[in-house]
């Protein structure tokens, strides 16, 4: 009753086929960059899991206007799968980002607009979770996630224009090329094949994952049923 | 429409008269950014000219936290009391409350920085009184409160009352704090408006569509 | 002029930062799978206890 539909297990090999490809891609087949060596290529996968990231985020803000329009418990528990795996995703990107800009730039953090409002992301996604955690009635708990991830997901944009604004006005100029000193290069046919493969393992990946922790919120939700039930039984 | 208006109105009017006869809120919240200021005065040197942004960033400091105190106070009173029930009995339309409260948040917030913006200048030479300058304060003040409003009427159901609303306002109300600094910046250091008016620009941009979405939002945040 | 003959030798943090990412994402998907075999037992225990009744 409870075992992996077919499709899932097909999307689960698929998945592992293409991180792995993927992977094969980063190390073997894409150049090393001339001006930053090696450590140029976590930029495959720090862009993969942070545009996919943001997918996720605005799933999940997706999930919460139908869940407040529907009330249908499907949607909640799409929309916090969504956000748990966005949460690992963009904390994978974000220590991607950190370990490029260590030897590039001689330090562990650069106040990078995108990498900036990657941080503040991570910070709502977390206070999602934490709002969560401190409401026990089910309805409005999703309710109030809901809420949330639309008021998260809007405000984005507005955090991220602010910050590119400050940062336009106060250049921080940091290497000799203006390009180069902001982490830019240009991508020849090679790492091009390389960086959209990479893009597109990820998106089969979160979508892999969020069935699998979909189906996991499902599960969870009967066994709470179930043990509501119980204990009404007991009485 | 009138009626919209005068429910509102008496919405805020509650808020006023309950908390005038004991005053714990609002003294709260100006002793709170008084002793901000103070502290940031010893901690740091401010000076307008050549630390604008700083002053900038130490003024709004203090906003947001008396903002957030007032925030979290005024619905968790108004919870223990059990006067959001009434209200909610009440025949209005919802938005009515959250329109009221908001109105109610704001207010409190705009007469702790009419103390404050005061003592600010008197520290610091700077002549609050531009139009330009308490229209930033406004904007932000607007922006801070109408998000506040819809958190704290959920945070308030919520267990872990006190330290949540912070972190959940503070990520989401990042663009009101970056464009209030900047565009107080502005004004101390005398630049042209022409270059610091994109910061405006923002602050409008956010409170009309957060405004908007709050009051759209607001039904589901309510207590049945 | 050798910096641009030879690329930096960065290949450390290359290998230290793909090893983090598959760390993390590794623990929650081991994550998953701890869940999801507690709330199968559970699920397993409360179906049982209905058919003993």
């Amino acid at each position: 009753m409870r075992s992996k539909p077919r499709l899932l297990i097909a999307l689960d090999i698929l998945s592992a086929v293409m991180i792995l490809t993927a992977a094969g891609l980063v190390f073997f087949y894409a150049p090393v960059e001339k001006l930053m060596g090696a450590v140029q290529k976590v930029f495959y996968f720090h862009v993969a899991t942070a545009w996919v990231g943001m997918l996720g985020f605005s799933a999940a803000a997706l999930a919460g206007v139908f869940y407040l329009r529907e009330g249908k418990e499907r949607w909640d528990i799409v929309g916090v799968s969504a956000v748990e795996i966005s949460l690992v995703f963009f904390l994978a990107a974000i220590v991607l980002g950190s370990i490029w800009a260590r030897p590039i730039w001689n330090t562990w953090w650069t106040w990078d607009p995108r990498l900036t409002t990657a941080a503040i992301v991570e910070l709502i996604y977390g206070a999602y979770m934490l709002l969560r955690s401190g409401v026990d009635d089910p309805d409005r708990r999703a309710r109030f996630s809901a809420v949330y991830a639309l008021f998260g997901f809007i405000s984005v944009p507005l955090t991220f224009i602010s910050i590119r604004l400050l940062r336009t006005i106060h250049p921080v100029v940091i290497g000799s090329a203006e390009a180069a000193s902001q982490g830019g290069f240009n991508m020849d046919a090679s790492m091009q094949i390389t960086f959209f493969f990479s893009l597109a393992a990820f998106s089969i990946f979160f979508a892999d994952l969020l069935w699998h922790r979909i189906r996991l919120g499902e599960l969870n939700s009967a066994v709470e049923t179930l043990r509501v039930e119980t204990n009404q039984e007991g009485i | 429409m009138r009626s919209y208006f005068k429910a509102v109105g008496a919405v805020i009017w509650k808020d006023f008269r309950a908390e005038w006869r004991s005053r714990e809120n609002l003294s709260a919240m100006l002793v709170f950014a008084l002793l901000v200021i103070l502290i940031f005065n010893f901690a740091l040197e401010l000076d307008l000219d050549t630390r604008a942004s700083l002053s900038a960033g130490v003024l709004w400091t203090t906003f947001i936290f008396a903002g957030t105190i007032g925030l979290n106070r005024s619905l968790a009173v108004e919870k223990d009391r059990g006067c959001l029930d009434g209200l909610l009995l009440a025949p209005v339309d919802r938005s009515v409350i959250y329109f009221g409260k908001a109105v109610g948040n704001l207010l409190f917030m705009v007469v702790v920085e009419a103390i404050v913006l005061p003592v600010f200048s008197f520290l610091y030479g700077f002549n609050v009184f531009q139009p330009g300058f308490l229209g930033v304060v406004i904007l932000g003040s607007i922006g801070y409160t109408a998000v506040g409003t819809l958190l704290s009427t959920m945070v308030v159901q919520a267990r872990t009352r006190d330290i949540l609303l912070p972190i959940l306002l503070f990520p989401l109300t990042l663009p009101v704090v970056i464009a209030a600094v900047k565009a107080s910046q502005g004004f101390f250091q005398n630049t042209p408006l022409a270059e610091f008016s994109v910061w405006i620009n923002i602050l409008v941009a956010y409170d009309l569509v957060f405004i908007a979405v709050a009051m759209m939002v607001f039904d589901y945040v309510l207590e049945d | 002029m050798f910096s641009t003959l030879f690329a930096p030798d960065t290949g450390e943090y290359l290998i230290a930062g793909y090893i983090v990412v598959t760390l993390v994402v590794g623990l929650y998907i081991t994550s998953l799978v701890i869940r999801w075999k507690n709330a199968l037992q559970a699920f397993r225990l409360y179906t049982q206890e209905f058919d003993g009744e």
